[in-house]
């Protein structure tokens, strides 16, 4: 029996619900192409600031026995060059999502001003990266008034749906909600959590060149998971729910507790890029088995 | 890859290896490369990996090229080359007669060595490889240096139906295959998993060899023809 994986997000349509999470992967189109290749239902681009950025000094990625630990730094050739990068991104197989960060709101308006007419299909910003100076949780960006502001000059620059990334942190339902009434269409939940610490304990210094950086994969799943269910409560707008997705049961896990897709990041390095069909493969068995027609009817299954 | 705690951590070649060691062959082009060079005996560096995949020994009678930073890819591969008797010819090609390392070490192996400077261009290196490819019957090709050199190599080996694989230097921060900085087009496969080894006929599928590479804000950097 086949089963319907298709999902909607403010009417962007997925072949399925898998999407690639930004940052992993996703400085190049062609990239993104291979991932949609692979099974990606949605692929979000690497964040693009105003100015070209070279991230932080390496270590920029360490693995531990349950996760993964980054402090990237935002590399990224700035929006004049993202522009020749990503041309056409509408022609890659799967809607293409542009995650744009900034300083001051000005900046991430300007960001889609240059970027508009490459093709993609909404914007992601996420307010909620822990380890880099001037942005996200360390520019003071996750805040309601900073998400209502943001929300708002967007909603008003762009015509694409407008999705806003979330940070676990305490406050993460009262950022959401300011996002909403600013009239987010969508939110992801979660960028990465902490940030956390790695040292090295042969030369007592901190792993990454940053010393430290966001948590993902296994360890922040069921984090990832409870605030994708706290927010189904609290907001009516679309949730997208990312942190450890790394199998089918993980994907169909994240949409009982109210996602309308799943964004997927740190299972490549385990499970490479055919990360995104291994999943939606291992769902379609279990909806099978367990006698679903179409993938949409667990949303929000683990509330009712 | 290298990691110099406090400083950085960039991709690097193991140029040979015994039972108990194994070494390195480093150019000095900045500043990562100048940190490294002050270092002192007995200080505590980071080795991870070897991540990606290496040359695949073919045939009896080699011709291997290093040049620059890429001389140590080629230079593990004579030594285990030698160790399985396979007769080797080795091209340095090196900016100036000071950066010519490794000769005594290759010829102790039992490797023939030529070499060229060249003063910013391959002309001179390129010549020479010319000249021995048609002169001798090499089984296999193996290369590693300059790009615009590998990129006459590579439609050498192919004109003249010689196995080869050459190794490709692309930014690379994590050798993971996670952060994108070593994607290359129009595949968008990840070069720190996918190479740094490539055959021949892989190496025309990579539109941008021979053209550009990314830096590490991701930015195209094209190579000066
Ligand atoms: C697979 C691979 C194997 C290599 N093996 C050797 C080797 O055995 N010996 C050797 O001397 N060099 C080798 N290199 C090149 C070496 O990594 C760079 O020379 C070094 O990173 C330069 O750093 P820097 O700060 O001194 O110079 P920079 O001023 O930062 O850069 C000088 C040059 O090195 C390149 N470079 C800088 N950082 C990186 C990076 N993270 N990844 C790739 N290229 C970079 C730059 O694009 C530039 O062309 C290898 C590169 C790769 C990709
Ligand atoms: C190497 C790496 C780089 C990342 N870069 C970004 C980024 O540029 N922008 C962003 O919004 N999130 C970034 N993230 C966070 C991910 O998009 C995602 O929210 C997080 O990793 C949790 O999902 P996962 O467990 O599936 O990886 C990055 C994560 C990793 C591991
Ligand atoms: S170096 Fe990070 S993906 Fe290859």
């Amino acid at each position: 029996m086949s089963i319907n994986l298709q999902t909607t997000i403010s009417g962007i349509r997925l072949k399925n619900p898998t999407m690639l999470a930004s940052g992993v992967l996703g400085v190049t189109k062609a990239s993104l192409i291979n991932v949609a290749k692979n099974g990606g239902g949605a692929v979000v681009s690497k964040s693009i600031s105003k100015n070209p950025r070279q991230g932080h000094p390496a270590p920029i990625i360490t693995t531990y026995e349950a996760g993964m630990l980054n402090a990237v730094g935002y590399s990224n050739p700035g929006a004049l060059k993202a522009k020749e990068e990503f041309a056409n991104i509408d022609q890659i197989g799967s809607p293409a999502i542009l995650s744009i960060i900034g300083q001051e709101v000005e900046d991430f308006v300007e960001v889609w001003e240059t970027l508009k007419n490459c093709g993609f299909k909404a914007i992601e910003v996420p307010l909620s990266c822990p380890h880099t100076p001037g942005y996200g949780t360390m520019g003071g960006q996750h805040t309601p008034a900073m998400a209502e502001k943001i929300t708002r000059a967007l909603k008003q620059a762009a015509d694409v749906p407008v999705i806003i990334k979330v940070s676990p942190n305490e406050n993460m339902v009262t950022v959401a909600r300011a996002a909403v009434e600013a009239g987010a269409d969508a939110i992801t939940a979660v960028n990465t959590m902490g940030p956390g610490m790695i040292i090295n304990i042969d030369v007592h210094k901190p792993i990454l060149g940053f010393g430290m950086g966001g948590v993902s994969g296994a360890a922040l799943r069921p984090v990832a998971v409870r605030c994708v269910f706290d927010l189904y409560k609290a907001v009516k707008i679309p949730i997208i729910g990312c942190g450890g997705v790394t199998t089918g049961r993980d994907m169909i896990e994240m949409m009982m507790a109210g996602a309308i897709a799943v964004q997927i990041g740190t299972a490549i390095y385990s499970r490479t890029v055919q990360a995104f069909k291994l999943i939606v493969d291992e769902a379609t068995d279990w909806l099978n088995k367990q006698g679903y027609k179409k993938i949409t009817d667990i949303i929000g299954l683990a509330h009712r | 890859m290298l990691w110099l705690p406090g400083v950085d951590l960039k991709p690097f070649s193991v140029a040979w290896q015994s039972k108990k060691q194994f070494g390195l062959a480093v150019i000095k082009v900045g500043p990562y490369t100048t940190e490294l060079f002050k270092i002192k005996t007995g200080e505590r560096l980071g080795f991870n990996g070897p991540y990606g995949n290496g040359y695949n020994l073919q045939g009896k009678k080699l011709l291997l090229i290093g040049g620059g930073s890429g001389l140590a890819s080629v230079t593990f591969l004579a030594q285990a080359a030698r160790e399985q008797g396979l007769a080797v010819d080795f091209v340095l090609a090196a900016k100036t007669a000071d950066k010519i390392i490794y000769q005594s070490w290759l010829e102790k192996l039992g490797v023939k060595v030529y070499h060229r400077f060249q003063n910013q261009k391959y002309e001179r290196a390129w010549q020479l490889i010319e000249d021995l490819a048609e002169q001798n019957n090499y089984d296999a090709i193996y290369a590693c240096g300059p790009e615009l050199l590998l990129e006459k190599i590579v439609d050498l080996a192919l004109l003249k139906k010689i196995f080869c694989e050459i190794s490709i230097e692309r930014y690379m921060k994590c050798g993971i295959g996670i952060c994108g900085s070593c994607a290359i087009d129009p595949l968008g496969i990840c070069l720190c998993q996918a190479g740094p080894v490539v055959s021949a006929e892989f190496a025309k599928k990579i539109t941008e060899f021979g053209k550009f590479e990314r830096l590490a804000s991701g930015e195209k950097h094209y190579f000066k023809k």
